[in-house]
């Protein structure tokens, strides 16, 4: 079958980063709470979720834009997604109900948004993308 | 215009159903009536008064919200109209309606009262009519909906059938006996442990724990004891008197002693049928077939249509929902797959060994080798017969319009008989685990009120992708 293939945005590398150093922040907390309790534990838990994170930083989210990819023919769709966990989507045009942009605050700041397409049976998230692929626009009344 | 056919009143037992959404609104004058503590007599009349303007506030809300509930039947359309201050008009046309469910609790039968659903799903959301109403005029609803045709039988059950249905019908069920069991034989032992600890005198809190635990235990395995008696007379009643009759339009199941309940399905907006076999099942041979169709979610009609079979009919009675055909392409799990499926029984059955071993040696040995003896032990290798009959069982194979899913889900062998246009969305997921070994599940997502999804596990990944390919450009070639 012959597919077109769009990616989700290159900023949502930075988003992912975001996302991380968020969470950086919350554990850099979470062993000051330790450190009350017991300085040697929460030296341990400092050093191993760091490092943990400080690879995750870097590697992840380019992980995460590559594997990322949403290709398109006539009538089918498919969306290939996730690092530890992969997962493929499958699913056809015609069978989308309707559809939705969803934008978060930190997804404004960097100019992307979310496509949330909806079948009888659930529905599907084109995460991240900065524009809707064209065989998707005619969901999208603007 | 098309003319108004019927036209039907709500229940007198509205009043109560309105009455319980609005029942949190007197809790804060009758909490203040309690324990008021006025200073003089005028406060305590102003108090009353207020209490009392506002009890009258929500009597009046019950009776407006009453009076604006109404069902019209037309030709084609149902106008189903509801809600005073939130005002709610259903338009449904009739060729859309999915399903008619009526349904009546006990006490709803002691009311002569029954809840009538009317859904339809045209898109995401789901569109509906609800209302309860008397016996007469919930048949009739049927009626003028569906037309009096003629009905053919399918299936009557027996007498003893809804006892053995509802034995075999869930493993959750026949589990909360076997835990009743093993948790009071527990609270007995810790019980003896703990006369000994006592003795001793050890420490306060130890002492503590001593006199709460056996007799928690004790009381928590009466408990799960008498639910799991209550399941299995909720569900006789529920299932005596099976019936399942047919139309060339529609399907209708009768069941329940004093929970009555009607089904009506539109047999041409089904998606399909599941046939479900649960441990007890299959040792018995027997199946159980539900109809999958969109309704909604606060209907608790189950959908189930055949509730005991055995294999040799199986196939008349998914026929006259779906057809039933030769496939085209059909994917498995492999061969060497089978070690995968194997995993959890085992290592369960290694764990209880080495607690067996652990546990032998500070607890009477006899009764820790009864009962791994009695019941882990045969309970693991039944879960090791069925992983391997679960992988025999699996697999996926489409016809011209249909398409057949084997898979297990926890203890159950589960058949999906679908319908290729129900079919929405496919996932392939694969964990780190089966991604070095090339492995994957496949998911299919069906319409359905309870949104089922169907998880085929440890197919190969490369001929599942290509299955999932041609089968979504085999959905698109489709008429």
């Amino acid at each position: 079958m012959e597919y077109k293939e769009y990616k989700m945005a290159n900023r949502a590398v930075l988003l992912y980063r975001l996302r991380i150093a968020a969470v950086a922040v919350i554990t850099a907390f979470a062993c000051g709470v330790i450190m009350a309790f017991s300085f040697l534990i929460s030296a341990a838990v400092t050093a191993v979720s760091f490092t943990v994170l400080i690879i995750i930083f870097f590697v992840y989210p380019f992980m995460l834009y590559k594997r990322y990819s949403i290709k398109i023919n006539g009538n089918s769709l498919c969306i290939t997604k996730g690092v530890v966990f992969y997962r493929k989507y499958f699913a056809e045009i015609s069978d989308i109900n309707y559809a939705s942009t969803v934008t978060t605050p930190f997804q404004k700041v960097f100019g992307i948004f979310s496509l949330y397409l909806y079948t009888k049976s659930g529905q599907l998230v084109v995460a991240n993308i900065s524009k809707i692929p064209p065989p998707l626009e005619v969901f999208i009344y603007e | 215009m098309s003319k108004k056919h019927l036209t039907v009143n709500p229940h007198i037992f509205t009043f109560y159903h309105i009455f319980s959404k609005v029942f949190f609104l007197l809790v804060f004058p009758f909490l203040q009536q309690i324990f008021l503590n006025p200073e003089s007599i005028w406060q305590r009349i102003t108090y009353t008064i207020l209490n009392t303007l506002l009890i009258v506030f929500v009597g009046i809300v019950i009776c407006l919200e009453y009076k604006q509930i109404s069902y019209i039947q037309h030709t084609d359309h149902i106008v189903c109209k509801k809600g005073f201050f939130h005002h709610n008009e259903i338009f449904l046309p009739i060729r859309e309606i999915t399903v008619i469910s009526v349904t009546s609790s006990i006490i709803l039968w002691l009311v002569h009262c029954n809840r009538v659903y009317v859904s339809s799903s045209t898109c995401f959301r789901v569109r509906r009519a609800e209302l309860f109403t008397g016996n007469t005029a919930a048949r009739k609803i049927i009626n003028y909906t569906t037309g009096l045709v003629q009905k053919k039988p399918v299936y009557k059950s027996r007498l003893l059938a809804p006892f053995f249905m509802s034995l075999t019908q869930s493993n959750t069920l026949t589990g909360t006996l076997a835990l009743s069991v093993i948790l009071n034989r527990l609270s007995i032992l810790l019980g003896e442990r703990a006369s000994n600890l006592v003795a001793d005198s050890l420490s306060f809190f130890q002492n503590l724990l001593a006199g709460i635990v056996p007799p928690t235990l004790a009381y928590v395995a009466g408990i799960i004891f008498a639910g799991f008696l209550f399941g299995l007379i909720n569900q006789i009643i529920s299932n005596a008197n099976f019936t399942c009759l047919y139309s060339k339009k529609h399907l209708y199941v009768y069941k329940g002693v004093l929970k009555k309940s009607i089904l009506c399905v539109n047999r041409a907006l089904v998606n399909g049928v599941l046939i479900k076999q649960s441990l007890l099942m299959c040792i018995a041979g027997l199946y159980t077939l539900s109809v999958l169709y969109t309704g909604i979610k606060e209907d608790k009609n189950s959908g189930v249509y055949i509730p005991l079979t055995f294999g040799n009919r199986l196939n008349r009675y998914v026929r006259t929902i779906v057809p039933v055909e030769e496939p085209c392409n059909v994917i498995r799990p492999r061969k060497e797959a089978v070690k995968s499926y194997l995993y959890a029984p085992l290592i369960f059955l290694l764990i209880t060994a080495v607690v067996f071993l652990r546990l032998s040696e500070s607890f009477s040995t006899s009764f820790i080798s009864r009962f791994t003896a009695v019941v882990l032990i045969p309970f693991g290798v039944l879960w090791l017969w069925f992983r391997l009959l679960a992988h025999k069982h699996c697999g996926i194979a489409y016809g011209n319009k249909s398409i057949r899913v084997n898979y297990y889900s926890r203890l159950n062998l589960m058949s999906a008989v679908i319908y290729k246009s129900s079919v929405t969305k496919a996932e392939i997921r694969q964990n780190p685990w089966q991604q070095i070994f090339k492995k994957c599940h496949l998911i299919l997502y069906v319409c359905d009120k309870k949104k089922i999804t169907i998880k085929v596990k440890h197919l190969p990944l490369k001929n599942t992708v290509d299955f999932v390919e041609s089968f979504i450009a085999s959905r698109t070639l489709e008429p």
